[in-house]
């Protein structure tokens, strides 16, 4: 995405903006993790009997004004004097997550200090998501231009918006009170749903110590190594699709996987190389020459297949951006990699193809590195169409992901068809599909239902 | 159904609700929505409430809402609409909480609450932008709210208030589990002790308040803080306050709402001298006399009869809205009234009466004759001379100079009483001029003889407003010989043709003085502000005047028709019929779409250990198989996959029993699983061995 042109007056407005946002921004970080909700409901109390109190006299309202006072008077110092020193923790993490999707993590707890530990919880703290200033001014949140004069001039709604894209994930506190003696030791388990693909690094637990009635808490780190989840993005159901070019497959025969076959004759036995699988091991061979040895059966033919992400969104399309891993990571759980291979290919900084399938990697790799792609700020069509091609003549097909339609990813898409490659091309995009595109429009925001419409066979593009 | 962890606990929502009911006099409402809130906890009765209920039951309390401010207004409690509000909240707020106590959702989002907030959540939506509002569950808004509510009953200044208060806090502590019961209980004797505390400051602030003469409405009564002295616009408010129309004889143009008889420091204020301290009361009840038509009268002056209520005396009607314990704008000869519906009337030693209504809105009918004076005469000297405290006759020490000079100046002294109060009135009209803007202030630094205000009035600026002319002409009075006292209240001077009635207005507040003529032995009116003060006045209404006027008219208008007999039932009648017709509409859609809720232990939440059985003994085995088992995989789903085996449907079924629904254990079936888990393990073997 190239930078926004701005006026260096509007620039220096939204520095300004973005300064005031920032501190406002940290003050209600740090007072939301000490104050609890029915803090911030006792403060509001506070106001309505002091406005109770200043209208005609009444014992009672001097009194539940004074009452509510002394509550917040206690709780303070109260909290303040409340400690959990010696806390350890160490994380058990699964190994992925998906976005949107609660997990469940598990905190090995351990009361190393002398004191007993009670009525405490503990909060895994997500990275602070506040942007920074460059994404702040040179970001459009969608349909901002809609927006009045007044919300368009203060951008505050830019701001929220990219705190929630920002922030990791949700939840992360646990459910259950922390009761711990000296030297005692307890899992805790805490959920957490991931709102973006990527790994995240856990890296800032809390034990969070109320005041006996709940309404404002003490926030002090936990000693814990900090450990990482990959998050992998948001798959969608698919259905058991037949991509194009199987037919011409059945009649070929010459193009191959780089793994021997386990279905054909048995042609001789070689040496072990990584990824053979282990069935195929000739135990006997490995006895007498005492270096591992396969089984070489028959060369099978396993079809091949190109994913190619689009990782060039235009001008504030991010969010199609997201769409589009979301749909080719669909499509990668989705291919039997049994029985076929499937290389993904995209730009960022560099040509990148990851092939996954058959005596290679599994699909698992495929999503974790769609977790972790990013957009690539310079459109390099000719670079992605350069890739594919270079594999022309093992691929038996290609389904293309896209970030919308234009003319150039009409050219792009035309490129690889015109070189005889088969094209099966989904984009995602707002609204309906553009006039002209001649594959399958999977609509922004409705990728679940769009995807589990698709047909079985899709269309080859040109034919 | 689990409680979540904001939802008050059982029993205590009913139980505020009771103490709601008590505190406020209103128990069959407290006790009625107690049950309603608490039955949701033992009946499986539900309905499946989304946000859209949950919004239409916000809308529905506030509709309820704007009804009830609506006739708190109406009812002229315009300054104490929003307690009085705050006191009916559980009845208000009852059908959100309706909505939380018998829906299948626990929480509902914050958005409900703002129709901003829920347009850039649908907003958002449209776009597929992430949505996340915060959610809380209403019973922990519902509770303090009705607590809160509590604070302005009319039993809340018992004893039982901050207990219960106390009690239920507690309550509501513990049962979050935040702290031990016994931090939770110190913590909460300390808070009574402080509210005690506060409670007794508080009052103690209010007290010195008012006796330092702050922030006292009426406090007016016994004595008034003019503006003498002050700086800036004097500002007064255009609304309508009382309406006047004459039904017999001329309009009065002075209607005065409170005299006074001491002048120090900028300040009016009514005092007895020493000696009659025990002879004179405050204020004594008005007598009542009822004349030959039947008509009941309340006479001013007590020691008048008939003569007082003569049907040729002048009279008019009287309509606006009065405040408990204040003062009725009366005319200075008034002789009685008729027909105001107040609990009590009383008048004190010069002339102020003050009333207790029953309604905010006053109406009834006043006599008077122009001829007499309901207060008494000037205090006499019984200390022969002794006494150095004559009220209506003393002049403040710091004005006496300033005052001789004008009353040497124009010759007072020697002049029979007309003649004074002539030259004087020409002398004021001549000299000086009436200003709204006042710039003199009490103490002048950097001046090197002290003046007051009152002086620098007299002697530099001569411009002033109402209050400046009144206090001069009293003061120069006394220093003349004539004994005198301050009126305020107000002129009428503002006629309405169309209605016939005159109007009085805030901006109509007016100061002059009132003077005893030795001859007739009564007290009349003079009022020496020039006259051009009438015409500046009537410039000063906004725009929206008229509108204002008719909302205001209607308003007091209605209040009156409603209370006529007959009427008020016709109101009840109808709104009792819209309410029912609502609550049957409301009620039969609640009744089509209800729900029941399903047997507890089908939403049991297993929050123990992992329940491992014998089945999981085939994990390693399998493993040999299928590979290792993946993430999240069910153990069962996993070795489905396994081909041809023999009983293992039967043994993941019973492994399902076991593992979510070991209640159900009849007969128990581990013996048989643990048979045909023995049985599988071995054919698994059998085919890891046998694969190629």
């Amino acid at each position: 995405m190239s930078a926004l042109r701005t006026s260096p007056r509007r620039e220096r407005t939204e520095r300004g903006l973005h300064r005031t946002y920032w501190r406002g921004t940290g003050l209600n970080f740090f007072f939301a993790r000490r104050i609890r909700p029915a803090g911030i409901g006792l403060l509001v109390l506070l106001i309505v009997t002091s406005m109770i109190g200043v209208g005609p006299p009444k014992d009672s309202a001097y009194q539940i004004f004074s009452f509510t006072l002394a509550l917040i008077v206690i709780a303070v110092p109260w909290v303040l004097f409340r400690r959990a020193k010696g806390l350890k923790a160490r994380r058990l993490l699964p190994r992925y997550a998906t976005v949107g999707e609660e997990v469940r993590c598990t905190l090995h707890v351990t009361n190393h200090g002398p004191k007993s530990i009670v009525a405490a919880w503990l909060s895994e703290t997500p990275p602070d998501p506040r942007p920074p200033v460059e994404l702040f001014i040179n970001t459009r949140e969608p349909d901002e231009e809609t927006r009045n004069a007044y919300d368009r001039y203060f951008a505050f709604y830019r701001w929220r918006w990219l705190l929630e894209r920002r922030r990791l994930y949700e939840g992360g506190k646990s459910d259950r009170p922390l009761e711990l003696k000296p030297g005692d030791s307890t899992d805790v388990t805490i959920e957490l749903t991931p709102n973006r693909r990527g790994v995240v690094r856990l890296d800032d637990l809390r034990v969070l110590l109320p005041d006996p009635f709940g309404l404002f808490q003490r926030c002090s780190p936990v000693e814990a190594p900090p450990a990482t989840l990959t998050v992998l993005p948001m798959r969608h159901r698919v259905p058991r699709i037949e991509l194009p070019g199987s037919a011409r497959f059945q009649i070929g025969g010459e193009v191959s996987s780089n793994a021997i076959g386990t279905s054909g004759e048995f042609v001789g036995l070689r040496e072990y190389r990584p990824g053979d699988p282990l069935r195929q091991i000739h135990w006997k061979s490995w006895a007498r020459t005492g270096r591992p040895i396969v089984k070489e059966l028959e060369n099978t033919f396993f079809p091949r297949y190109g994913l190619v992400l689009d990782t060039f969104p235009d001008e504030g399309d991010d969010h199609l951006f997201e769409d589009a891993v979301s749909i080719a990571a669909s499509f990668a759980a989705t291919i039997d990699t049994r029985e076929s291979l499937l290389d993904l290919m995209f730009i960022k900084d560099k040509a990148h193809t990851v092939t996954v399938g058959r005596g290679l990697a599994r699909t698992e790799v495929l999503l974790e590195v769609l977790a972790g792609v990013e957009a690539e700020r310079i459109v390099r069509f000719d670079t992605l169409s350069k890739l594919v091609l270079r594999h022309r003549e093992e691929l038996t097909s290609c389904l293309i992901v896209l970030c919308g339609w234009s003319d150039e990813r009409s050219e792009f898409v035309g490129s690889l068809t015109r070189r005889g490659l088969a094209c099966s091309v989904l984009a995602t995009g707002n609204g309906p599909a553009p006039d002209g595109f001649p594959g399958y429009w999977i609509e922004s925001g409705q990728l679940a239902r769009d995807l589990g419409g698709l047909p079985v066979r899709l269309r080859e593009v040109g034919r | 159904m689990p409680r979540s962890s904001t939802t008050p606990p059982r029993l205590l929502l009913g139980v505020a609700l009771l103490f709601w009911g008590f505190m406020t006099d209103r128990p069959l409402t407290g006790i009625s929505l107690a049950l309603l809130f608490e039955a949701a906890h033992w009946t499986k009765l539900r309905w499946d409430f989304e946000e859209q209920a949950f919004l239409r039951a916000w809308q529905l309390s506030a509709l309820l809402a704007t009804a009830r401010m609506v006739l708190i207004l109406v009812d002229g409690g315009r300054f104490i609409a929003v307690p009085r509000l705050l006191g009916w909240l559980p009845l208000l707020l009852a059908p959100m909480q309706f909505a939380q106590s018998y829906g299948l959702r626990d929480r509902m989002p914050l958005t409900t609450f703002s129709f901003f907030a829920r347009r850039r959540m649908l907003r958002n939506l449209e776009l597929g932008l992430p949505v996340r509002p915060i959610e809380i569950n209403f019973g922990a808004v519902y509770l303090p709210m009705t607590l809160l509510a509590c604070t302005l009953g009319e039993q809340a200044d018992s004893w039982m208030f901050l207990t219960g208060i106390v009690v239920i806090t507690g309550w509501a502590a513990l049962a979050a589990g935040h702290g031990r019961m016994g931090s939770i209980l110190l913590a909460l004797l300390l808070a009574a002790g402080m509210a005690l505390g506060g409670q007794a400051g508080l009052r103690a602030l209010y007290n010195h308040l008012i006796t330092s003469g702050e922030s006292d409405d009426e406090g007016t009564l016994s004595h008034y803080r003019s503006a003498i002295g002050s700086r800036g616009e004097v500002k007064q408010s255009t609304q309508i306050l009382w309406r006047l129309k004459t039904l017999q004889g001329p309009t009065p143009p002075l209607l005065h709402t409170a005299i006074f008889n001491t002048y120090e420091n900028s300040t009016w204020s009514y005092r007895v001298p020493p000696e009659q301290f025990g002879k004179v009361s405050d204020f004594d009840d008005l007598r009542p006399l009822d004349s030959p038509d039947g008509t009941s009268y309340l006479l001013t002056n007590l020691a008048s009869g008939q003569e007082a209520i003569a049907p040729s005396l002048p009279r008019f009607n009287l309509r606006g809205a009065v405040k408990t314990n204040s003062a009725l704008p009366v005319p200075g000869s008034i002789t009685a009234f008729s027909g105001f519906e107040f609990d009590g009337q009383e008048r004190n030693a010069i002339g102020t009466i003050r009333v207790f209504p029953r309604e905010p809105i006053a109406n009834g009918t006043l006599v008077w004759d122009g001829l007499s004076s309901p207060e008494r005469p000037p205090w006499s000297d019984t200390l022969a001379g002794k006494n150095s405290y004559f009220p209506d006759l003393k002049v403040a020490r710091q004005e006496t100079e300033a005052v001789q000079e004008i009353v040497q100046e124009l010759h007072l002294k020697d002049l029979p009483l007309q003649e004074k109060l002539s030259t004087l009135k020409l002398w004021f009209a001549e000299h000086f001029r009436y200003t709204r803007y006042l710039s003199i202030d009490s103490n002048r630094p950097g001046s090197k003889t002290p003046s007051t205000a009152l002086s620098t009035f007299l002697r530099k600026t001569r411009a002033g407003h109402c209050e400046y002319f009144a206090t001069a002409t009293t003061l120069i009075l006394r220093e003349a010989g004539v004994p005198t006292r301050y009126a305020i209240g107000y002129a009428v001077m503002e006629y309405d043709r169309r209605r016939e009635e005159s109007v009085i207005r805030g901006l109509h507040g007016h100061a002059w003085c009132r003077v005893w003529d030795e001859a007739h032995q009564r007290w009349f009116d003079f009022d020496t502000t020039p006259p051009s003060w009438v015409e500046m006045e009537r410039q000063k209404t906004p725009w929206y005047q008229g509108l204002q006027d008719w909302v205001q008219r209607q308003r007091e208008d209605f209040f009156l028709w409603r209370n006529q007999p007959g009427n008020g039932l016709m109101i009840g009648g109808i709104m009792t019929g819209i309410g029912v017709i609502g609550a049957l509409f409301i009620g039969r859609k609640l009744w089509r779409s209800r729900r029941q809720l399903r047997e507890t232990h089908s939403t049991y939440r297993w929050d123990g250990p992992v329940i491992r059985t014998p089945l999981n003994e085939l994990e390693t085995p399998a493993a040999k198989l299928l590979g290792p088992r993946p993430t999240g995989t069910p153990l069962g789903l996993w070795l489905g996959r396994l081909p041809d085996l023999e009983g293992l449907g039967e043994a993941i079924d019973l492994h399902q029993r076991l593992r979510f629904d070991p209640e159900s254990e009849r007969p128990p079936s581990e013996p048989r699983l643990t048979e045909l888990v023995k049985q599988l393990r071995a054919a698994i073997l059998e085919k890891v061995r046998n694969r190629p």
